[in-house]
């Protein structure tokens, strides 16, 4: 039978009340969360569940949903058994191709053919890609051995497969800084990390114990300028950068190497969001939400690296419980909207999420934020209106990290205005 | 005597900094308890969590991950990824199953990280 939108061959429908589209940490948690008050299909384009987390073997993960530290097989293994326990229907090795406003999703995978789902309610939770070479526009030959970080990765840690011998990272992303260990661990020997800003991309605790433990060289405001090979990368060229980022003449210098590694950062993945027509955010390249993570179609949520980029799973499950919880409440009751209230970012704040407030049912609402540069003693300052409604002072605040503030009911119910301005003032 | 140092207990990775004054020595700078502990026992012998991936038969990929149930000294971190090259195991394997005892005489044991189902 054809389907409704009149370009698949549907072979298999299917309804329900809420679908999860991503089977990753967020997309497992929301499923979860769906589950204990409505029927859930869960769709992984994957072969297994877990998202990016089977390929993470390092210990990082869990410290304050689970309160002890684990390692991300180990995180996703604790909600894949939950989940298997659950009466939710999960199906791997199922890519959704498009999603329209009415909630048709048409998905498609091997055994079944095409699936056309219609449900009630949606959660997005497809995570994050790298970027690539193309988009940071490294120029020289295109020979085989440059890679994405995660994409050695996975050929590390899944496929068993050592993707060179002497490696040149460039970009200080948390996965590159995880790889840089792995690379000496597994017998590699890692030239040095560089970094085009003049400070680290990844978490702190990433750069002490994976570069720091292993004397790895970090070159802050440096960049590859050229690649050179002609079928394998024989070496780069890399230079210093001036504040606006370009290559000082008479700084570089050649390093022979047979693998670089692009640590440069992840894009939330959002064909499917911008297809359905969702409002995004250009600032964090996901959809716009509000706190109960619904975005601007009624009924379709988002949570996770689909949203923003994460730094820490920990957060991304707190947020998907409260996407999966407010799906399944949409499917029986719908959702109040009133009173909507934009989050603002201010001075020294690159995106704040949620983007807007608009419900009365959570007791308190935390707000995400990054800074754009780092300093030590600065104020954080929330403020609507001519009111202060919340300060505190940081000891520190970089990008990699991002903030935290919780602001609760009896607060939010006191606002005058339509307009939650984030600053953070001051420091040095 | 005074160091610095980053908690790697947890992502927060609070900046400790710890003086020493003859027989006192002051921690300052960690959120929690565990980081106090972190800062005495990265001054006195450092260890940290072993995780790496050894080969498995049979399984549904051709790696299991697995990690130290306990930290090891950090300068026996290398050596035991070489003896862990060494082995190899059979699925089915669940989190937590035993890989290798007392790996270099650490008296720290190598577990499995996930399950792993047969092929
Ligand atoms: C190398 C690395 C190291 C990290 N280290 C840490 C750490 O130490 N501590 C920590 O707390 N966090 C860490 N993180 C962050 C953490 O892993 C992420 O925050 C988390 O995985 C995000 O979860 P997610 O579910 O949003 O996305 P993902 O884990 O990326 O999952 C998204 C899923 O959606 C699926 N999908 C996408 N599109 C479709 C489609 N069209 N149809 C069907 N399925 C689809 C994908 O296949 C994928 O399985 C790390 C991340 C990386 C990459
Ligand atoms: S001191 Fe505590 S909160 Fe801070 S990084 Fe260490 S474990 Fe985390």
């Amino acid at each position: 039978m054809w389907g409704k939108q009149n370009a698949y061959w549907v072979t298999n429908m299917m309804e329900t009340d809420v679908t999860v589209i991503g089977g990753g940490p967020a997309g497992l948690a929301a499923a979860l969360k769906a589950s204990e008050n409505a029927q859930v299909i869960l769709l992984e384009r994957g072969r297994e569940l877990g998202g990016i987390l089977p390929q993470c073997i390092h210990q990082g993960f869990g410290n304050f949903v689970f309160k002890k530290m684990l390692t991300g097989p180990e995180f996703s293994q604790y909600f894949i058994d939950k989940v298997r326990q659950s009466d939710i229907v999960v199906k791997t090795e199922t890519t959704v191709l498009e999603i329209d406003k009415n909630k048709r999703i048409i998905a498609t995978n091997s055994a079944e053919g095409i699936l056309e789902i219609q449900t009630k309610a949606i959660v997005l939770s497809m995570g994050c890609r790298e970027r690539t070479r193309s988009q940071i526009l490294v120029p020289g030959t295109r020979p085989a051995g440059v890679y994405t970080a995660g994409t050695s990765q996975r050929l590390i840690n899944i496929d068993g497969i050592m993707p060179g011998k002497k490696f040149v990272i460039l970009g200080s992303g948390d996965v590159g800084l995880i790889m840089a260990r792995r690379f000496i661990l597994e017998g590699g020997e890692v030239e040095g990390v560089y970094e085009i800003m003049p400070q680290p991309g990844g978490l702190t605790r990433n750069i002490v114990q994976c570069l720091d433990d292993y004397n790895i060289p970090l070159f802050l405001s440096h960049t590859v300028t050229d690649i050179v090979g002609r079928k394998r990368v024989e070496g780069v060229t890399v230079a210093k950068v001036d504040e606006s980022m370009k290559p000082l003449v008479g700084t570089e210098r050649f390093i022979p190497c047979d693998c670089l590694v692009l640590a440069v950062g992840l894009i939330p993945e959002n064909e499917l969001s911008k297809q359905i027509g969702l409002d995004m955010d250009g600032r964090t390249d996901g959809p716009v939400v509000d706190e109960r993570m619904e975005t601007s179609v009624s009924g379709i949520f988002a949570c996770g690296n689909v949203v923003h980029v994460h730094d820490l799973v920990d957060d991304v499950a707190v947020v998907a419980e409260i996407a999966g919880e407010h799906a399944a409440k949409y499917v029986r009751e719908n959702l109040e909207r009133r009173g909507k209230i934009r989050t603002v970012a201010g001075e020294n704040v690159g995106y704040v999420v949620p983007q807007f407030l608009r419900g009365k049912e959570l007791d308190s609402v935390t707000l995400y934020f990054r800074v754009l540069s780092e300093k030590r003693g600065a104020t954080v300052i929330i403020s609507c209106g001519e009111k202060t409604i919340f300060e505190r002072k940081e000891k520190i605040v970089k990008p990699p990290e991002m903030v935290k503030v919780i602001l609760s009911r009896e607060v939010l119910n006191a606002l005058v205005q339509n307009e939650l301005r984030v600053d953070v003032r001051g420091g040095k | 005597m005074s160091e610095s140092m980053t908690c790697i207990c947890c992502p927060l990775g609070c900046r400790i900094h710890i003086e020493k004054k003859g027989e006192k020595t002051q921690i300052t700078g960690h959120r929690c308890k565990k980081g106090e502990e972190y800062a005495l026992q990265e001054i006195r012998d450092p260890r940290r969590i072993l995780t790496t991936t050894v080969p498995i038969d049979n399984g549904m990929l051709c790696l299991l991950p697995v990690k130290s149930n306990k930290e090891i000294p950090k300068n026996l971190v290398k050596a035991c990824v070489i003896e862990l090259s060494k082995i190899s195991v059979n699925a089915p394997i669940k989190c937590g199953d035993l890989v290798c005892k007392n790996i270099l005489g650490t008296e720290v044991d190598i577990i499995a990280s996930r399950d792993m189902e047969e092929r």
